[in-house]
């Protein structure tokens, strides 16, 4: 294990910052900002959408409480798998939990409540009027939900981009906060299917008509709006372009598109299929294709975020806190960080290589939150890796800090 | 350079002014658009509706029909039938079929205390007796009048097999009063058969 020296060098330095810079990793987010007119319209949609859901469910509410209690209860425990998920899946860079709430927030009710119930029930009934009751019965879904929808989600994207331009730059930023967006809207949405289900067997058997309701819709709920929505608000970063990604409206258009078909084809399987199961088979593959596109996207820009990763830590190599060895399993694919913790023999050497590398992964985020200078978190991190190698103890972070060589080394 | 405008950051107006005209466009634009728009179905005479499978109601003509499918309009779905909705000079009649085992007496008081409050509101006040009757088609149901802020109406449960039916049929009391023999020649009619039903389980 090769060590480095006890000095930083100015070109580390100077790498690391404009990473944090152009990352924006580390910065929190503040949702209060009475100068931004997009945290206004978020206020004002967010008010109508809560209005709009207790007046939604003021007319039985109270007698279809046991339907929206077992709904609720459902999707909770299933929403926080998916978090799990989501939040596991964003290994390089966490976003801030309160914009992550805010995105999960605008999506189950300012998206579905302020827009998408009042903007689906009118265009279920222009479809019929225009065309027929057998053309609405068939198609109204397929041709609403996807624009209604997609768009209502879309609209908290662009506030938080307002909101947060420095914290959502990379195509990978579009798909976690996108992600959030649609599972909030999923998880609310999957409520209110409960309370219509029950609603429409007469509140006869509640709890049992809501669950089966919420296992119907879970079954799907991996090719569903926590997907379309991670997929659009990704085509959204491509189609607008930011400083860390150059526009390709085209690339962006497609991916938007995608998510709308997706979600159309999904929503008319049924007529698509003519009544049997291969309108369903066709809407899987295309829901598989928008995963493989979502997938796709996430490989082409994580490598600049193990970038980003790999320009905060390298100081950390040239002051020893971390060895190359680890500093490239950290910035690493899945598959080598795992040959990494599976190096050499013994669970116990394989379960302190993993949490050593999740310390590494901790160190690089708390750099981020000091914006590269020290603090509690930066040695605590510092000292939990030593302490993980086996080693006696760390030195004072106020020794360990920058200090520059006058000459630079190469990284 | 100056960014500022009423205190707010200029550079902040296009985002928010895009999502402001997605909220405009889907939550005020289109919902108005539906309300100029006219029926693009009146029922003509000989027009059967089916309400579920086996389960059919013939309809009256000159309503406008807000939903519901005819026995002989093809989707390509294979929809079974559904809730029919129809609206005739204020009046409106909706019928709901449900999956629900029992008996008409037992299905009025969910239908009263669940899903009339939902589509009607709460100021909904039933009043008046219960009353029994038969259809022309020997089919036993339930009834009983209701008030609301807009005017009144009546509610009426049957059950067929396993599927329960709700009607509700509303409107100001001088314009429900003028369509009664219509709305009761329409649920006279409701027929239900058996066989059809569980041919298409």
């Amino acid at each position: 294990m090769s060590m480095g020296k006890n000095a930083i060098s100015t070109e580390s330095l100077k790498r690391r910052e404009e990473a944090l810079e152009l990352s924006g990793w580390g910065l929190p987010f503040k949702f209060f900002q009475p100068h931004n007119l997009c945290f206004w319209v978020f206020v004002v949609v967010m008010a109508g959408g809560l209005v709009g859901m207790f007046e939604f469910y003021s007319g039985s509410g109270r007698q279809l409480a046991p339907a929206i209690g077992v709904g609720t209860v459902s999707v909770a425990i299933y929403g926080l798998i998916f978090v799990a998920i989501l939040r596991l899946s964003d290994h390089y860079e966490r976003q801030p939990r309160k914009l992550v709430l805010t995105a999960f927030l605008w999506g189950g009710i300012a998206a579905t409540f302020a827009i998408a119930v009042t903007a689906n029930n009118a265009m279920l009934a222009i479809y019929p009027k225009l065309f027929g009751q057998a053309f609405g019965t068939d198609w109204g879904a397929a041709l609403s939900a996807p624009f209604t929808e997609e768009t209502a989600k879309a609209g908290g994207f662009i506030l938080l981009l307002g909101l947060a331009p420095r914290l959502i730059r990379s195509p990978y930023d579009g798909i976690f906060i996108g992600a959030f967006i649609g599972l909030g809207f999923q998880l609310f949405e999957d409520v209110l299917y409960s309370y219509n289900t029950a609603l429409t067997a007469f509140g006869v058997d509640q709890a049992g008509v809501a669950f089966s309701t919420f296992l119907a819709r879970a079954g799907t709920g991996m090719f569903s709006h926590t997907l379309y929505t991670a997929l659009f608000c990704c085509g959204i970063i491509y189609a607008v372009g930011t400083p860390l990604q150059k526009r390709r409206l085209g690339l962006g258009i497609s991916l938007m598109a995608l998510a709308m078909a997706a979600h159309g084809i999904w929503d008319g399987a049924a007529a698509l299929g003519d009544g049997s199961s291969v309108g369903l088979l066709g809407a899987a593959l295309v829901g598989v294709a928008s995963l493989v596109a979502v997938l796709i996207s996430l490989h082409k820009t994580v490598p600049e975020e193990r970038d980003f990763l790999r320009s905060i830590l390298q100081p950390e190599l040239e002051l020893g806190t971390i060895s190359a060895e680890e500093l490239d399993a950290v910035c690493a694919p899945r598959k080598a960080r795992r040959r990494f913790i599976r190096d050499g023999r013994g669970r116990k050497r394989h379960r302190r290589r993993k949490h050593l590398l999740r310390a590494t992964l901790d160190l690089a985020h708390e750099i981020a939150r000091a914006r590269g200078g020290e603090s509690e978190g930066v040695a605590h991190e510092r000292a939990e890796i030593t302490r993980l190698r086996g080693k006696s103890s760390p030195e004072p972070p106020e020794k360990m800090g920058a200090t520059p060589v006058s000459e630079p080394t190469s990284a | 350079m100056e960014h500022r405008f009423l205190g707010l950051d200029k550079r902040t107006f296009l985002p928010a002014l895009i999502v402001v005209g997605i909220f405009v466009f889907w939550a005020v634009l289109v919902p108005a658009v539906n309300k100029q728009l006219e029926y693009g179905q009146t029922t003509r005479a000989g027009d059967v509706f089916q309400l579920a499978p086996g389960l059919t109601m013939d309809a009256q003509q000159g309503w406008g029909v807000e939903s519901g499918l005819l026995v002989t309009d093809t989707t390509r779905s294979n929809a079974p039938g559904g809730t029919v909705s129809l609206d005739n000079g204020g009046v409106t009649l909706e019928v709901m079929p449900g999956q629900f085992s029992g008996t008409p007496e037992e299905l009025l008081p969910h239908i009263e205390k669940v899903t009339v409050p939902a589509t009607e509101g709460k100021s909904v006040h039933f009043e008046g007796d219960v009353e029994s009757f038969k259809s022309s088609q020997g089919d036993s149901g339930v009834a009983q009048g209701f008030t609301t802020l807009a005017g009144e109406g009546l509610v009426i449960a049957m059950v067929f097999g396993h599927t329960g039916l709700q009607v509700v049929a509303s409107g100001p009391e001088a314009a429900l009063r003028g369509k009664a023999d219509e709305i009761e020649q329409m649920i006279d009619s409701i027929s239900y058969d058996a066989k059809k039903a569980a041919g298409t389980r």
